[in-house]
């Protein structure tokens, strides 16, 4: 299961989006990876979502892979298309 | 975050801020910036008395002999960020990052990697013990970005993916821990180093402070706080969270940064440890060499380095002379805030972040006149989320309870939010969307703020006051904003008081014209002196070249003042002042005497003004303001005012100078500059 998102909030994941995006991710039992281009990392790990360097427009590849795939991909792909503003 | 009327940052030079004298404002033989003229502007504070070129002339005669004496190296003073107040002096002590010291490219003799591992998890769970440390302190402090990095940090130490990264570095390519933790550090922060936006380029900074607190623990130094000599002040470009934190206050005297702001690690960190501190100084530390002698002075952001013999001497009068005028009010100003007559006065404080609130609980201050809320916005790349405001109120009315906290709304102009909002810059941002207007325009901003502000209130006594009125229209726009988000929470089932107060500032003329109307939409009235008498006297506060024309003894501000106030005592509604007027013994005196009873100031000033309440009549303070409002000029007014109080203004040697805007006064953070 893999959906593309666009990274909306100014400047981009950041320190702060980054913690939001793993704490939410690591929620889930599924393994989640994220892509910027080439470069795909571990979504539940905060030094592979800071390496991604994702700014303001640049699109995503979120993908999982285990029983909770589809929601870990919803609730992740909807905290990043929110600007990270939903609910912590 | 250097605001209007922040004494200009720079070189000012010796001699330089012997300017000559303007006004007849009272100054007094003020010729020196160490001597206390707390409350002047910079152009006034630098101001001097009639005979200033002569006393110039000798005292610059003084300092080039010193500077010769010492093998030319010269005496310098910086005006930076006033952080954290205090009057002290020590050597200086240079704090040079940890990771700049040279590590070498050393590789592990065989069977040195299982310690090595060991030193490695044994850092890393130490330096998790100090982010939890650090992050209790700064939690309910405006969004900082420090403390989502203080978040990073944690969740970094935490990531097995980088801790097994690290010990792979020592295992297979036999590095010593801590070069292994800087190459995965580095690999780690590269592609935000190369990244389009300046933000991503300078957070990398940030991430990689986490490299030099784990290899503080490495290497056993709590390095820069442990080679600190005891009573030294520290000296530094930037200083790190984790520096920051190491630092002892029994054994640091006071933290001069070149970086950093008043919202700054260093600079609330040293508030909520007592240490002065000036930030801001641009490359005061390039000047520095180790072990010379610094003077700071905390509350007005000035630092000397390698202060001559005059500066010295006057440096010191200026400590004995804050001393005894402690013990005088110790004498004179014990006891509640009550006139000779024996009405009692009521004295509030104005302040900036939550950290300020424990200050004000250890003063007399019977509540919070003033919480600026401007530091939440203008921090941070992202506007800050009702959550953290909630915490932050919560943190300030449950430390005051029962004393009342009056919480002001969003007060910056718009060209403040230019950068996450995309709103246009204004030719006037003064005269633009500012205050009210703002947050009219912004309902998603103003409705988050709102329902922060209701939440808190369930834990204490909490008031509302809306900035920058100007009509009616506004307060009525604005309470049916915050009614309106009272319902919502509500019924969302969360608590709040069953009645918030809501009152409006005076600052805008216009809202002296309507002051009758504007009664009936308000619980309370909070007049704004520093707007009120800029936009009254078509005076920009922080131009230098009017600075002497800034008075809130203009006769019109008085009429204005009258006014306002007696068309609250008309209609029974509370009224308050909380300008930089406010926190002047002269100031308070004549506000006192047309009838405005509550007065609220930075928390530095309040013991002064105490004490003139304690040495006053109320009858007789009316009776000068009835007079002073029949003076047609300034002048007038001064020379009145001096004739009347001069005796109780003099304690420290400058009777009763006018207060002016800026913020000479107090800690400096009281500023309004933080709305522009």
């Amino acid at each position: 299961m893999e959906e593309q998102v666009t990274v909306r909030n100014y400047p981009g994941i950041h320190a702060h989006p980054a913690v939001l995006f793993v704490k939410r991710a690591s929620l889930f039992k599924s393994e989640v990876s994220v892509s910027n281009g080439s470069l795909t990392v571990n979504g539940k790990s905060i030094m592979g979502v800071l390496m991604l360097a994702a700014e303001t427009g640049i699109v995503l590849t979120i993908r999982a892979t285990g029983p909770d795939e589809s929601e870990a991909v919803t609730a992740l792909v909807k905290l990043v298309d929110s600007k990270f503003e939903e609910g912590a | 975050m250097t605001g209007p009327g922040i004494t200009p940052k720079g070189e000012t030079p010796r001699g330089g801020a012997r300017v000559p004298h303007k006004k007849g404002a009272g100054n007094d033989g003020q010729g020196s910036v160490w001597r206390d003229s707390a409350r002047r502007a910079p152009a006034k504070r630098a101001g001097v008395e009639r005979a200033a070129s002569e006393r110039a002339v000798a005292e610059r005669g003084a300092t080039e002999h010193v500077s010769a004496g010492r093998g030319g190296a010269e005496t310098v003073l910086r005006s930076g960020v006033p952080a954290s107040g205090g009057l002290t002096s020590g050597p200086a002590h240079l704090v040079v990052p940890v990771e700049e010291k040279e590590f070498g490219d050393r590789v592990l003799a065989a069977g040195e990697e299982t310690r090595e591992i060991r030193r490695f998890r044994l850092a890393v769970r130490r330096s998790q013990d100090e982010i939890n440390a650090l992050r209790e302190c700064l939690l309910g402090e405006p969004s900082d970005p420090g403390l989502t990095i203080l978040d990073a940090h944690r969740m970094l130490l935490d990531d097995q993916d980088f801790q097994q990264r690290v010990i792979e570095g020592i295992r297979l390519r036999h590095r010593p821990a801590a070069l292994a933790l800087r190459e995965v550090v580095n690999e780690v922060i590269r592609p935000l180093e190369a990244a389009g936006s300046e933000y991503f380029r300078a957070r990398s900074a940030d991430l990689a402070d986490i490299r030099r607190r784990v290899t503080r623990h490495l290497e056993g130094t709590p390095a820069t706080a442990r080679l600190v000599p005891p009573g030294a002040v520290v000296v530094a470009v930037e200083l790190s969270p984790s520096e920051t934190t190491s630092f002892d206050p029994e054994v640091v005297r006071a933290l001069v940064t070149d970086h950093g702001g008043p919202t700054s690690h260093a600079a609330i960190l040293a508030r909520s440890r007592g240490i002065p501190a000036v930030v801001g100084l641009i490359d005061f530390s390039s000047h520095v060499r180790e072990g010379d002698r610094v003077l700071v002075d905390g509350h007005r952001g000035l630092v000397v380095l390698r202060p001559g013999p005059d500066e010295l001497r006057d440096f010191e009068a200026r400590r004995r002379r804050e001393a005894r005028r402690i013990r005088l009010r110790g004498e004179r100003g014990a006891g509640p805030a009550v006139t000779l007559d024996g009405h009692p006065v009521t004295l509030l404080a104005n302040i900036e972040t939550a950290a300020d609130a424990p200050n004000v609980v250890r003063t007399e201050a019977q509540g919070i006149g003033l919480y600026r809320t401007e530091y939440f916005y203008l921090l941070g790349p992202h506007l800050p989320d009702e959550e953290g405001q909630y915490r932050a109120y919560r943190k300030v009315v449950q430390a005051l309870k029962p004393r009342p906290v009056v919480i002001r709304t969003l007060d910056a102009g718009g060209d403040k939010f230019a950068a996450y909002l995309g709103t246009p810059r204004e030719m006037n941002p003064f005269l633009g969307v500012r205050g009210i207007r703002f947050s009219l325009s912004h309902p998603d901003i103003f409705r988050t703020q709102l329902r922060a502000i209701l939440r808190a209130s369930a834990h204490g006594e909490v008031r509302l006051l809306y900035p920058m009125v100007s009509s009616v229209e506004e307060v009525r726009a604005a309470n049916a904003f915050a009614d309106e988000a009272a319902a919502e929470l509500r019924r969302e089932g969360i608590a709040i008081a069953s009645r918030l107060e809501r009152g409006v500032m005076i600052e805008v003329p216009a809202a002296v014209g309507i002051a009758d109307f504007l009664a009936r939409e308000a619980d309370f009235f909070s007049i704004g002196s520093n707007d009120l008498i800029q936009y009254m006297l078509a005076v920009d506060r922080s131009n230098e070249k009017l600075a002497s024309m800034y008075d809130p003894f203009h006769p019109a501000v008085l009429r204005a003042l009258s006014y306002t106030i007696d068309v609250a005592r008309r209609t029974g509604i509370p009224v308050s002042s909380c300008g930089e007027m406010s926190g002047s013994p002269s100031g308070a005196a004549v506000l006192l005497g047309l009838g405005c009873t509550s007065l609220s100031m930075s928390p530095p000033q309040l013991d002064e003004v105490k004490t003139l309440v304690r040495q006053v009549s109320l009858v007789d303070l009316r009776r000068l303001a009835d007079e002073l409002l029949r003076k047609a000029t300034t002048d007038e007014v001064h020379a009145a005012v001096r004739a009347a109080l001069g005796h109780l203004l003099d304690t420290n040697g400058g009777p009763g100078a006018p207060p002016t805007g800026g913020t000479a006064s107090g800690r400096g953070l009281g500023t309004e500059g933080a709305r522009r």
